[in-house]
């Protein structure tokens, strides 16, 4: 089987000297402080799964999307496929498959020549190319469109289209660069499902990207998340959620994300789901909140309070009522649902410190 | 010791004042008072200077800033004053008749009266000395052209064949160069900058450079004879001074059209040739199967445009060869001003205008209506 691994993956951008900036006519030539954007990233990708890497714009997601599929140069590390290096091999010999965030159709030819050129190129006979462009037209529902140019299409048949580009080529890999965000609310649910399907009837591996954790979570096997080009935490959806591994990752996952609160040495954490309301009953396990409330959302089925607090707190509450905002508020927290971070952002799962972290934090926030 | 405060209302009392009186001044029109209220002013003032000098440090600076403050809200008053006149003159004149009026103008006058001169002087016997002395001729002029004279017709298929030349020649030059040059080093630059040096170069000094160097003996033929090959007499030979002049003219235009190019190259979308690249085309399928169809546009307008152009060329064929050897190289453009300014047949030199007139219009119309289709 076909798994990609990345071992010691490293970009550096500005360290060349065609990229000094210079801004007006006077101003010196500066060189660019060089940054990376990947930062010795090594990553198993199995086969058949269907990764998702996400993170804040500027992370380096993409840049890795691309250097898989060979369109950036790397400057430190390998990626290989199985047991064959593919680091210095073109983009066309990768057996790979891309989709674009902004489509990348060849706007001067047919749907049809479209899904054919990759194929062409590849010097594949006639009637196979005949084959596997019906069969690509047919899985994405395009058929009667074939003949048609790029520019007569809707946005979200074109990335159908280049969909089917891609499933033509009966690549090991999908490689998809934010291949959703072009598309309205609607239609992007509608492809989220498509894609889905289409994962599991091809079987081959996808690689996603998005900033989008709500795609990350409803479509991904295998979530990697990232943030300023190095790798936080992978594992399953499940896993990113309930197990977080680090403050970054508990805040970027979910709506909202986790609320975190310094107390003494630690930070301590908890869902905004995971809370009671009006239970004022204090035992050992529980901690109980007492605030003012600042402002609400309401989501239809849900109401999402924010705390009036120095950390921004925010709870949810399951009703379709909305409380008076002038009442003060009183929720209760179940000791399991609370994760405990060092000073730096990790995880701390020793259970002494969190038996600590839980006392500090029960002393301070907890109304005498 | 003053209050910064009350600073800044003795100095608001004494301007107001001082306003007061200016616009009081303004007003009147007694002369004695007009004096009386000038003494007034000038008192106002210099109590305002006193008042200025008997401060110092933190109480000037308070004083020299309300003193911008006024000057900043009188000065939004006058913008303010200013946009009310302008709305105010607009709402009465269309401001498009006189942004149009240069243009109309020169049109006119430069264009439009020129043009009906030569409809109307196609059936006279001109002379521009002594225009009394013209004769109407009716069709004569055009029958003299039209059907008695061969080089006329001469000139008229070489006009076409001298823009067919220029533009193919052109074409290929320049889709290869800039295809070469659109990326963005040092070395590219530089090339960049010495191919569109021709263009800001003036025909006629281009022209009597390659005369020099088209010379039976210049400095072409004596790279060629080194190579072991007997180059033509290019500019004196009959067979070669039409593709001589056409070679000079793409030469000096290779710049510009490159540039048009590469502007249009760099506007090609990127990800398109990453998904190419992925698609595992060559360098060559992608120049032929992507950059030149995507590229047809820009190509198709510019080289219409530079074909109508070259209808026109003359100062090469002035510079160069004067109509070469037995009207080989003469095109309209030089036909026209031959019998015009050389042999004074300004009756001749009109019809010839009219017939380049309809032949320019005729492709631009063409031109338009296949651009048209496209869009």
């Amino acid at each position: 089987m076909a798994d990609i691994h990345l071992q010691n993956i490293v970009k550096i951008y500005g360290i060349s000297k065609n990229q000094k900036k210079r801004r007006g006519i006077f101003s010196k030539e500066k060189e660019l402080p060089a940054k990376r954007a990947v930062d010795d990233v090594t990553l198993t990708i199995p086969h058949g799964s269907f990764t998702v890497l996400v993170g804040p714009s500027g992370c380096g997601k993409t840049t890795m999307l691309r250097m898989i599929a060979g369109l950036e140069e790397i400057t430190d590390g390998k990626i290989m496929m199985a047991d064959i290096d593919i680091t210095n091999l073109d983009p066309g010999d990768r057996g790979l498959a891309m989709v674009f965030q902004n489509y990348a159709l060849y706007p001067h030819m047919t749907v049809r020549e479209n899904i054919e050129f990759g194929l062409v190129n590849a010097r594949i006979p006639r009637f196979e190319i005949k084959e596997r462009v019906d069969h690509a037209l047919d899985v994405v529902g395009l058929t009667e469109y074939a003949m048609r140019k790029p520019a007569k299409l809707s946005g979200g048949q074109r990335q159908r289209v280049a969909l089917a580009r891609a499933i033509a080529k009966y690549p090991e890999c999908f490689l998809m660069d934010e291949p959703l965000s072009n598309l309205d609310a609607k239609l992007r649910s509608e492809m989220r499902t498509e894609l889905i399907q289409l994962h599991e009837e091809l079987k081959s591996t996808f690689i996603y990207v998005t900033h989008d954790q709500i795609e990350a979570m409803t479509m991904g096997t295998n979530i990697v998340v990232m943030n300023e080009g190095k790798i936080m935490q992978q594992g399953t959806p499940t896993e990113i959620h309930n197990d977080p591994n680090c403050v970054f990752v508990a805040q970027f996952v979910g709506d909202p994300g986790m609320n975190i609160v310094p107390v003494a040495d630690y930070q301590v954490g908890f869902r905004p789901r995971d809370v009671e309301f009006d239970c004022a009953v204090a035992d050992d396990d529980h901690v109980i909140l007492r605030c003012n409330v600042k402002s609400f959302e309401n989501h239809g089925s849900e109401f999402l309070y924010q705390l009036d607090t120095p950390e921004k707190i925010f709870v949810k509450e399951m009703s379709k009522t909305q409380r008076p905002l002038t009442d003060m508020l009183t929720v209760r927290i179940h000791r399991k649902n609370l994760y405990v971070f060092g000073r730096d952002g990790k995880r701390i799962y020793v259970n002494e410190e969190v038996g600590k972290a839980y006392a500090e934090f029960k002393r301070h926030w907890q109304p005498v | 010791m003053q209050s910064l405060r009350d600073i800044g209302s003795r100095y608001n009392d004494l301007q107001d004042a001082a306003d007061e009186l200016k616009a009081a001044l303004r007003k009147c029109k007694n002369k004695e008072e007009r004096g009386h209220l000038r003494q007034k002013l000038t008192d106002k003032k210099q109590e305002l200077r006193r008042f200025k000098a008997s401060l110092a440090g933190q109480e000037l600076q308070a004083y020299k800033d309300y003193h911008m403050i006024r000057r900043e809200i009188k000065r939004c008053e006058m913008l303010k004053r200013f946009d009310k006149t302008g709305s105010k003159v607009f709402r009465v004149i269309n401001p498009v008749y006189i942004y149009m009026f240069p243009a109309a103008f020169h049109s006119v006058f430069f264009t439009l009266m020129p043009f009906i001169f030569m409809i109307v002087g196609a059936f006279f016997k001109l002379d521009l000395v002594d225009i009394k002395s013209s004769k109407f001729v009716k069709l004569w002029n055009f029958y003299m052209v039209l059907v008695r004279d061969d080089e006329f017709w001469r000139a008229f298929g070489n006009t076409f064949l001298f823009a067919v030349l220029t533009v193919f020649l052109l074409m290929v030059v320049t889709v290869l160069m800039s295809s070469w040059l659109s990326k963005n080093t040092k070395i590219h630059n530089i090339a960049q900058t010495m191919i569109f040096t021709p263009h800001i170069s003036s025909m006629v000094a281009v022209g009597i450079l390659w005369v020099l160097m088209l010379d039976p003996q210049g400095i072409i033929n004596q790279i060629l004879a080194f190579f072991g090959i007997k180059g033509p007499n290019w500019l004196m030979d009959s067979r070669t001074s039409l593709f001589s002049v056409a070679l000079v003219t793409v030469w000096k235009s290779i710049g510009y059209y490159c540039l048009i190019i590469i502007a249009g190259l760099q506007s090609l979308p990127k990800d398109v040739y990453e998904a190419a690249k992925l698609d595992k085309a060559g360098k060559w399928t992608i120049l032929r199967k992507i950059t030149l169809p995507l590229l047809t546009p820009t190509l198709s307008f510019v080289f219409i445009m530079k074909f109508i152009n070259s209808f026109k060329s003359f100062a090469a064929i002035d510079v160069m060869t004067q109509g070469g050897p037995q009207g080989s190289s003469m095109v309209l453009g030089y036909w026209i001003y031959n019998a015009g300014r050389v042999k004074f047949n300004y009756g001749f030199a009109m019809v010839g205008s009219i017939v380049l007139t309809i032949m320019v219009a005729a492709c631009t119309a063409l031109a338009n209506k296949g651009f048209k289709k496209e869009d």
